[in-house]
């Protein structure tokens, strides 16, 4: 998976939104940083963007993503790059917004996948397009410089996307029901003829307008649907709901609402996406020109900035506002693992990796009750998810992540109890897939010796340095970093959702 | 946000990058007392690690346990050793003829544990790396002898030790110079074929093990990966990193 020059990967980025599709290509520069007698460590130094697509509106047929035509944009933005899909070395496709709900999306991005490069992940659910829009707009990487608190929103054509960032740390993210595209329209002379809307919109509509159910609609009533989208949003934002729409946000919220927002403790409020993009433009002379795009996104775009006036926010749009996402996929998808891990090259890549996230404790019970603790909690989850027990599926690839693993956790005593547990639930496993165990500590190497004598008749494969908190899949990609010690290698490994809307 | 509460929050924030003592106020153009007394107390346990020998507890569980033979080097006291530190490179000739009669020789590591100038750090840190590299040299097929403790020890003691015994590697495993910040920082110091000729540059070296650093067992699991590699290229230290 090595460049040429040593250590950078060619990444892209395609996002397919519900109102535009488009794609980065970048150079992600994975560096060694070795300090004078410590292990060395691999991580990704530079992200520099080599080709930057045309934002297009996603093309679509009855309704539904349309498939052939969005795979045929993509060739072309490829074809323009110079750039072949198979030199592509990882990446993320994200499907975003309200074009996830259609019911094809599985299916479409799937081809596209294949498409756009074979190491190329797709990458869906709105806690990750959260995350992901909050990366690529640079807010993460703002407070992690400065230590602020920011806020995210990703205003989109069908989505809002929140990120609650403190410190360089993402530490919520939610995302609402609403954005630009909640009504298309389009100008008939004095009025606008209603060509669409989403599924959002009876909500809005019922509540500021006399006929809900017209399909003529006048400049002063879009104005004010926006206006009411715009204060729920910016209420979503602060956390500071009026009671009477309370419910409402709560109906239009795709996942739990914010629980951490605390207006007061915000330093600034940040936006990307497509609606902010449209910060301070002005509506053209011409009657019609509010709406260029045939939805209410600028009316929207407009209403927000007036609410964050008459709330004395301070709001910015981020430069490059659109792309947040796109730049997101393709630029921070990826993770480099620690440089002590254990996993033979032959062994990999491997795809689709389910992810089963399992509390620790500090002090492991010991004997059977803990072996039962650690698999009880998977097959939990295998229940919820509707999963059989014991997998005997052929290429269920799965893994275990070990949470928060504090410091008086990673003693020997404490790493062999987890991996008699480890093993006991492993052991019962009816298929030869390895069994994979991801960490953020710095304990593969070690817990992989301890595994051995336990799983010896399986393939172990352990790494660490990785977050996984945001994802239910996982991708493990080949070796990047050039080591001198043949025992170092890291990994690029890509954390992500595979959840569409319903 | 009060500004006051902003530039707390960044204060705060800074201070995660570095273990110095930053944002800590002042009281006039002096330290505050709390400061002042929390700097008092790191510069002591760096001291106290220093010039502290094994503590009878870890003599009597942790070298109990694994019935760890005990050797002092030619520096008979704390003070000595401080005083001359080269003392601490070497041992008698009676001393390492007792040690070749207790372990056998021919072995292909010779584990040593030296307090060095923390014997904090071997206390702090032995417990989870020990059975690491025992369990590991064993998977491995690595013959290894049982770990010599070492009073008074230097990085070059392993060195002696392990030529006298006939052990193809010495692994050395001391207390780092304490600093204000951890003064429970341990070191592996690694020779293949080690002797009178060893140098410096001879020694592989995996240090900054600790709670704060690489935890003491994921460092067992790497030292004994690095001592498998330098058994089959049959090198160390930098001739090791030369190879690639």
């Amino acid at each position: 998976m090595q460049n040429k020059d040593g250590n950078s990967l060619l990444s892209v980025g395609i996002d397919v939104g519900t109102t535009t599709t488009h794609m980065v290509l970048t150079k992600l520069k994975v560096d060694n940083q070795q300090i004078f007698n410590r292990l060395p460590n691999s991580s990704i130094t530079r992200r520099e963007i080599l080709f930057k697509s045309p934002v297009c509106f996603t093309p679509l047929k009855e309704g539904c993503i349309d498939g052939e035509a969005v795979a045929g944009l993509i060739s072309s933005f490829y074809r323009h790059s110079g750039i072949e899909p198979h030199e592509v070395d990882t990446g993320a496709m994200i499907i975003t917004g309200e074009s996830a709900r259609a019911d094809n999306a599985a299916r479409v991005i799937k081809e596209i996948t294949r498409l756009a490069g074979d190491f190329v992940v797709e990458v869906a659910g709105p806690k990750l397009e959260s995350a992901l829009s909050a990366r690529g707009s640079g807010a993460v990487a703002y407070a992690a410089a400065t230590g602020k608190t920011i806020l995210n929103a990703d205003i989109g054509g069908g989505t809002t996307n929140v990120a609650l960032i403190k410190g360089g740390e993402i530490i919520e993210t939610t995302c609402l029901n609403l954005g630009g595209r909640l009504l298309r329209v389009e100008y008939a002379g004095a009025d606008f003829l209603l060509t669409g809307e989403n599924q959002a919109a009876a909500l809005i509509k019922e509540r500021v307008l006399a006929d809900p159910e017209s399909a003529n609609l006048t400049l002063e009533q879009l104005e004010r649907v926006s206006s009411l989208v715009a204060e729920l949003i910016m209420d979503y934002l602060t956390g500071n709901a009026a009671p009477e729409y309370e419910t409402l946000l709560q109906a239009l919220s795709l996942t739990e609402p914010p629980s951490l927002l605390r207006r007061e403790s915000i330093d600034e409020y940040w936006f990307s996406g497509g609606v902010a993009s449209r910060f301070q433009t002005k509506a053209g002379d011409q009657a019609g020109s509010v709406c260029p795009f045939g939805d209410i996104g600028d009316l929207l775009a407009r209403a927000i900035e007036k609410k964050a006036r008459q709330l004395n926010l301070p709001i910015k749009a981020c430069d490059d506002a659109i792309s947040a996402t796109v730049i997101g996929a393709g630029m921070h998808s990826l993770q480099v693992s620690g440089c002590t891990i254990n996993a033979e090259t032959k062994d990999l890549p491997i795809k689709n990796i389910r992810l089963f996230k399992v509390r620790t404790e500090a002090r492991p019970a010991g004997g059977n009750a803990y072996h039962h603790w650690l698999s009880d909690q998977i097959e939990k989850q295998r229940f919820q998810l509707g999963l059989k027990a014991a997998s005997s599926e052929p290429q269920a690839y799965l893994a275990v992540y070990l949470q928060d693993l504090t410091p008086e956790k990673l003693g020997f005593e404490n790493l062999k109890q987890m991996a008699l547990a480890l093993s006991h639930f492993f052991s019962r496993e009816k298929n030869n897939l390895p069994c994979i165990v991801v960490t953020k500590e710095d304990i593969a190497m070690s817990l992989s010796q301890i595994l051995k004598p336990m799983l010896r008749d399986k393939i172990i494969i352990t790494v660490d340095g990785i977050d996984a908190e945001e994802g239910d899949f996982m991708d493990l990609g080949k070796s990047v970093g050039n080591y001198s010690d043949p025992n170092c290698q890291s990994l690029t490994v890509v954390i992500k959702t595979l959840l569409f809307y319903k | 946000m009060k500004d006051r509460e902003k530039d707390e929050q960044l204060a705060e924030h800074l201070s995660k990058f570095t273990p110095a003592r930053i944002n800590v106020g002042k009281a006039g153009n002096r330290p505050r007392t709390s400061t002042w007394l929390q700097f008092r107390a790191d510069h002591a346990l760096a001291k106290d690690a220093v010039c502290s020998n094994f503590s009878e507890r870890f003599l009597n569980t942790f070298a109990a346990q694994y019935e760890l033979p005990v050797m002092e080097t030619l520096a008979k006291s704390r003070e000595e050793f401080l005083l001359n530190p080269p003392l601490g490179k070497k041992t008698s000739k009676d001393i390492l003829d007792e040690i070749v009669k207790i372990l056998p020789t021919g072995w292909d590591v010779l584990i040593v544990i030296s307090d060095g100038l923390s014997s904090h750090a071997v206390e702090e840190n032995l417990p989870d790396l020990y059975p690491m590299l025992l369990d590991g040299f064993d998977q491995a097929g690595i013959s290894t002898s049982k770990g010599l403790l070492v009073k008074q020890g230097r990085v070059a003691i392993a060195d002696q030790v392990a030529h006298a015994l006939g052990a193809r590697v010495a692994l050395n495993l001391i207390g780092e110079r304490p600093g204000l910040s951890t003064a429970s920082s341990l070191s592996a110091y690694i020779t293949y074929m080690p002797g009178p000729q060893t140098i410096s540059s001879d020694r592989t070296v995996i240090s900054n093990i600790h709670k704060g650093g690489t935890p003491a067992v994921e460092a067992g699991a790497f030292i004994v990966k690095t001592i498998e590699r330098i058994l089959e290229k049959k090198a160390s230290g930098v001739r090791l990193q030369a190879l690639g």
